[in-house]
């Protein structure tokens, strides 16, 4: 499949944060993604979109650590993660929202908050501090915690119970969840799945507002929202890439409209 | 269209735990038609099936079978009913020989007695006629789309929920699924099939169903959907 | 040469032909719906008994029938423990089903004991059955033979009918994908109880002709149930060839070793399992199938205010403190040695809690850490230093260090497997026990004395007395202001850790492990530490035992005080730390007054449990906010839902 090659690379600095070089995932005889090579700039919105089945979340998998890679290799910073586990890539800086609200339901608010802040201070405190000093009394910790519960707007309702949570509030915690661990590189696996046009745009404003800083990687399904979204789009069919570029370049193209889109017009 | 819809969703609202998926929908489909429900991953085709099926169960609605009412029937019962589902990852028992794969369906299914036989099944396809005695984890995606459509067939479906048939098939193989829908329906059997390929909904289908954020947003002929270049570009992203 | 080798081969076959019929149907049973019966060893036993009743009547030739009819019994049986205890649990965490079938276990156990008295009974077999026969060149038993030929029809037909018939085939359809079948229109809920039964059936015929070989007693079912288990997760849980090699292998190696390495025996087929689940955790023919899921029910606190609980916590220390005043005018001495093991077992109890209840690891193996600490303070004093101090630090030590290795194998090999790899580790430990000369054998350590010091310096608790009218505190009664001491000052430690960083990121890890990765943690180093704690805290209850009664015996590291501190935590209500602790405080105190009635206590504490596990799996310490809306008129909290049983293929991706 010709690659409709544009130019991807407008930052001037040419500052990659995520890079995958020739990444393969083998599900025995299935290949899931195959010689996937993604490159993406710092401070770049990039969404990776395709049908089922494509390679989407099996690429965001290898990225995050969450499966193996059976060949290739992923670099951070341009550091070689390939060989790290889950956590230690969350604390080189690569934080991950999950597609379904995924906190901890049976703690309170402030709780889900506080443990992704406190893994980033971990190393400040011996094994023993962290065994017996009580959580109450780790001042940055717990001034970071309540910064980002103002930040989503649940400083209110901070001791109650995430179960007890309205859908919409969930999604602002799980948000607030992985901002608390500082990431420089954020995925979100379909955050709107499910939800209402009005649900989704909250939810995309609060994205927008609370992670202006961070490099965005999404997967989602809603075209209207990443062509009005996204500073690029890659799209992924059969586990390789097909295409990538603007949002109207890849309106524009052929290969996507008939892999994809439909296949309308022949 | 006839008095009574063989089937009828009326204003289902169903999902996972909280999650809403379909709001309020309704759809009709008569006996004998292919009708299509078409748009974008995340609308709510497949969740639409399950729902129907009794695998998911409506929080509020209703559904109808033969004048029926079959909203709160599980799975088990809506097949005895006459009702198949051939799910997405076609779900063939992988240490089961094809055979197997049939004979079970035929312990299953309704009690309709001119449903097809194993042997008749086979014979059908001529690709699992070959691998009779083969596991199912061993056919290649479109043996086992043919495999799962038999199963349906053996266990003496009226109406076959096929989602997403010609998923990730090789475009030759998408054309032999396709041919076989059409057959199936020549037998007299109702399809209600959800396909990603609008392509293939429109070439197929007699009436096909738009939905998004889980509502019908469109419903006509396939004429005029593919004249209805509003609908296309809006909801299924298919720009002229 | 050749028959001294063959013998031995023969008798191994014989046995391993037994375990095949009774791990063909835990298998099974497991394979379709993913329950773990403990109670399969009892069905066993059910087996040879109802085969007694009907032969010793009739004399040996009824032997044939009874290898008809008790099984059939013992199958409808298994029907109705399906359907009336079984069912109400599925999607459930497995768990529940462990714990279910545990405490029936406890009920069969004794309603065989009730029934048929103790002691080895000989289950007659017919004349034509006895004698030898000359095979290959070597005289077997007939009764071998009978066994080897008949076991080996059975399995076969099993096999046949798995492959050739409708049931079989639904069997294991169901066995691969359980929603699938149902879609096809096959009510496979129905078959449940058919498995169950044939499963139960085939542990009767296991127990008949194991019975005519060796003898019949209440305790058979017991000791072959975790050989049994051993096959099916060596051979891979839910896979029937699987059991029949496992079966073979297992039966072969014993006997093989009962005869030329006698020392090993009971230890090397242990040795094999736990080897085997590290390098192939899904045993040797098993597949991948989709762990269960379903939560772990915690204990619902927060019924009252923080400071209500802390003033009732003050109020039962002030309580416990006086207990020992009150011996000799209120109650006999006797009570303070009750409250004692009430509190050893409470502190035990509480170990298991928090590994169980804060980071959902199920121990079944719990007892190794307990006897670790008592044969460590018993060796410590016998023959290192007569120091308390020094034997108990020791048994805390070891017993961490055990922890941490045991919990370095096994913790990354998740659920049920994780129950299963450390029974094998306790089992090995209680075998090693039984063979070691440092041990004690069977025997165990007694005989050992004590003071309270270091370095020959402190009192012994008979030195010290205090006299205060009618009151007398001595011996007894100082140990357990010791014991107190160290449950509360147990208690206070894991609950500041659960208020520390390390326990929040246990709580996230019973809530979400998925989730507690991608914030950051490495889930696995926080699960085995939580493991050392807990193995450290189960060491400390064993060696005050031990400090205390003067004695260690293999029992204390026997599977069933595993199980018994389970149904403590559950009875109490897990993930609380103190409901442990009342569930042991209950499970004594019912004892105590139910062997004033009746030996068989067992049977009554039994099904109390198993109506706990179906009807509050949230422990006493829920019961007030299950009944508050129904006493207050709805003030209260209401009861927390239970979780709906939701299959786990049901996923939101459209």
């Amino acid at each position: 499949m010709a690659m409709e090659t544009t130019e991807t690379n407008q930052r001037s600095a040419g500052d990659t944060i995520l890079e995958t070089e020739d990444l393969v995932k083998k599900f025995g005889q299935f290949t899931a993604t195959d010689r996937i090579n993604l490159t993406v700039e710092r401070g770049e919105f990039r969404s990776i979109i395709g049908p089922n089945g494509a390679g989407k979340t099996t690429l965001f998998n290898l990225i995050t650590g969450a499966l193996p890679a059976t060949d290739g290799a992923v670099y951070f910073d341009g550091e070689d993660i390939t060989s790290l586990s889950p956590s230690e890539r969350v604390r080189r800086g690569i934080g991950r929202s999950f597609q379904i609200s995924n906190i901890f339901g049976g703690l309170t608010v402030r709780e889900n908050v506080r443990l992704a802040s406190q893994s980033l201070d971990r190393d400040q405190y011996n094994f023993l501090q962290s065994l017996f000093k009580p959580t109450g009394r780790y001042d940055s910790m717990n001034e970071r915690t309540d910064r980002i519960l103002d930040r989503i707007g649940l400083r209110d309702v901070a001791d109650e119970t995430a179960d007890a949570l309205p859908y919409g509030d969930k999604r602002r915690l799980e948000i607030g969840v992985v901002l608390a661990t500082e990431p420089d590189l954020v995925l979100f696996d379909e955050p709107t799945a499910g939800m209402s046009v009005e649900e989704t745009q909250e939810t995309i404003d609060l994205i927008e507002e609370v992670l202006v800083d961070q490099t965005l990687l999404l997967i989602e399904h809603d075209i209207e929202l990443v062509m009005e979204l996204s500073d690029h789009i890659t799209v992924l069919n059969r586990g390789e890439i097909l295409a990538e570029g603007t949002p109207n370049e890849i309106a524009a193209n052929s290969d996507v409209q008939d892999a994809y889109l439909g296949g309308m017009m022949e | 269209m006839s008095a009574e819809p063989l089937l009828s969703v009326h204003e289902v609202t169903s999902g996972y735990g909280e999650t809403q998926v379909l709001r309020d929908l309704s759809l009709t489909v008569d006996g004998g038609e292919i009708v299509s429900l078409v748009g974008r991953n995340g609308a709510g085709k497949t969740t639409t099936l399950r729902s129907i099926m009794g695998i998911l169960t409506p929080t509020s609605g209703r559904i109808t079978y033969r004048g029926e009412d079959i909203s709160a029937l599980d799975a088990t019962e809506t097949a005895k009913k006459g009702l198949a589902l051939v799910p997405e990852e076609r779900q063939i028992f992988p240490e089961l020989t094809v055979r197997e794969n049939l004979e079970l369906a035929d312990y299953g299914g309704s009690p309709d007695v001119d449903s097809l036989s194993v042997g008749e099944a086979l014979e059908m396809f001529e690709n699992l006629q070959a691998r009779a005695s083969n596991a199912g984890s061993s056919l290649s995606g479109g043996e086992q789309q043919m495999l799962a459509i038999g199963r349906a067939l053996v266990g003496g479906a009226d109406l076959i929920l096929l989602d997403e048939p010609t998923e990730g098939l090789a475009p030759y193989i998408v054309q032999d699924v396709m041919d076989i829908i059409t057959e199936l329906n020549e037998r007299g059997i109702t399809v209600l099939l959800v396909e990603q390929n609008v392509h293939v909904c429109l070439d197929l289908a007699d009436r096909n169903y738009v939905i998004n954020q889980g509502e019908v947003v469109y419903e006509g002929t396939s004429e005029s959907l593919r004249a209805d270049e509003e609908v296309l570009d809006k909801y299924l992203g298919v720009t002229a | 040469m050749i028959t001294g080798f063959l013998q031995p081969l023969v008798d191994g076959l014989t046995i391993g032909v037994v375990y095949v019929l009774l791990a063909a149907g835990l298998s099974v049973i497991f394979g379709v719906m993913h329950v773990i019966n403990f109670a399969h060893g009892e069905l066993f036993a059910l087996g040879a008994y109802f085969a007694l009743a009907l032969v010793v009547p009739f004399g040996g030739t009824a032997f044939f029938a009874a290898l008809f009819i008790a099984p059939l019994l013992v199958g409808i049986i298994g029907v109705a423990i399906e359907r009336y205890t079984v069912r109400p649990l599925y999607g459930r965490n497995p768990l529940y089903h462990i714990l279910l079938t545990f405490g029936l276990v406890l009920v069969i156990n004794d309603l065989i004991y009730l029934v048929w008295q103790p002691g080895n009974v000989n289950l007659p077999v017919p004349e034509i059955l006895t004698g030898t026969i000359n095979v290959l060149g070597i005289n077997a038993s007939v009764y071998n033979m009978f066994i080897i030929v008949f076991g080996g029809v059975m399995a076969f037909a099993v096999w046949a009918m798995l492959e050739y018939t409708k049931y079989g085939l639904i069997i294991r359809a169901g066995s691969q994908d359980r929603q699938m079948v149902r879609n096809l229109g096959i009510d496979i809920d129905r078959y449940y109880s058919l498995v169950f039964g044939m499963g139960a059936a085939l542990a009767a015929v296991a127990g008949i002709i194991l019975g005519g070989y060796q003898t019949v007693s209440p305790e058979m079912g017991m000791s072959v149930i975790i050989p049994a288990f051993v096959i099916v997760v060596l051979g891979g849980l839910g896979s029937f060839k699987g059991a029949v090699v496992g079966g073979l292998l297992v039966g072969v190696i014993q006997t093989v070793l009962r005869t030329y390495a006698p020392i090993f025996e009971g230890m090397v087929i242990f040795l094999l399992m736990i080897a085997v689940l590290l390098l192939r955790p899904r045993g040797l023919f098993g597949v991948e199938t989709e762990e269960e899921g379903g939560e772990l029910l915690t204990g619902s606190g927060g019924f009252l205010e923080p400071q209500t609980r802390k003033q009732l916590a003050i109020g039962m220390i002030a309580l416990l403190a006086l207990v020992p005043l009150g011996v000799g005018t209120l109650y006999s001495a006797y009570a303070v040695t009750l409250m004692i093991e009430i509190i050893i077992w409470g502190l035990f109890a509480l170990s298991l809690d928090f590994v169980m209840g804060y980071t959902g690891l199920v121990s079944l193996g719990h007892a190794l850490f307990y006897g670790l600490g008592a044969y460590a303070v018993a060796i410590t004093l016998l023959h290192v230093s007569q120091s308390a101090f020094i034997a108990i630090g020791l048994a805390i030590v070891i017993s961490a260090a055990i922890a941490w290795f045991v919990g370095f194998l096994s913790i990354r090999v998740g659920g049920v497997y994780f129950a299963m790899i450390t029974l094998a580790f306790a089992e090995l430990f209680y075998n090693m026990l039984y063979r070691l000369d440092i041990t004690g054998g069977s025997e165990g350590l007694f005989g050992i004395s004590t003071y309270y010091g270091i370095a020959g310096m402190g009192p012994t608790l008979g030195d010290i007395g205090f006299y205060v009218g009618p009151v007398a505190l001595t011996g007894q009664s100082l140990f357990y202001y010791i014991a107190l001491g160290a449950l509360i000052a147990s208690f206070l430690i894991t609950r500041r850790m659960l208020n520390s960083p390390f326990g929040s990121v246990l709580k996230s890890i019973r809530e979400n492990e998925q989730r507690s990765t991608f914030i950051g943690y490495e889930t696995t180093i926080y699960k085995r530490r939580a493991f050392v704690i807990s193995g450290a805290l189960a060491g400390l209850a064993g060696g005050l035992f031990t400090l205390n009664a003067g004695y260690a015996t293999p029992s204390f590291a026997y599977w069933l005080h595993s199980g018994e501190v389970i149904v403590m935590v559950i009875l109490g209500g897990m993930g609380t730390l103190y409901g442990p602790i009342i569930g042991a405080g209950v499970f004594f105190g019912l004892e105590e007054i139910l062997t004033g009635f009746t030996a068989r206590w067992r049977l009554v504490l039994g099904t109390i449990f198993v109506l706990f596990v179906i009807f509050l799996p949230r422990g006493l310490v829920s019961l007030p906010a299950q009944l508050a809306p129904y006493v207050s008129g709805g003030s209260g909290p209401g009861p927390e839902p239970e979780p709906a049983p939701d299959e786990p293929s049901v996923r939101g991706d459209d």
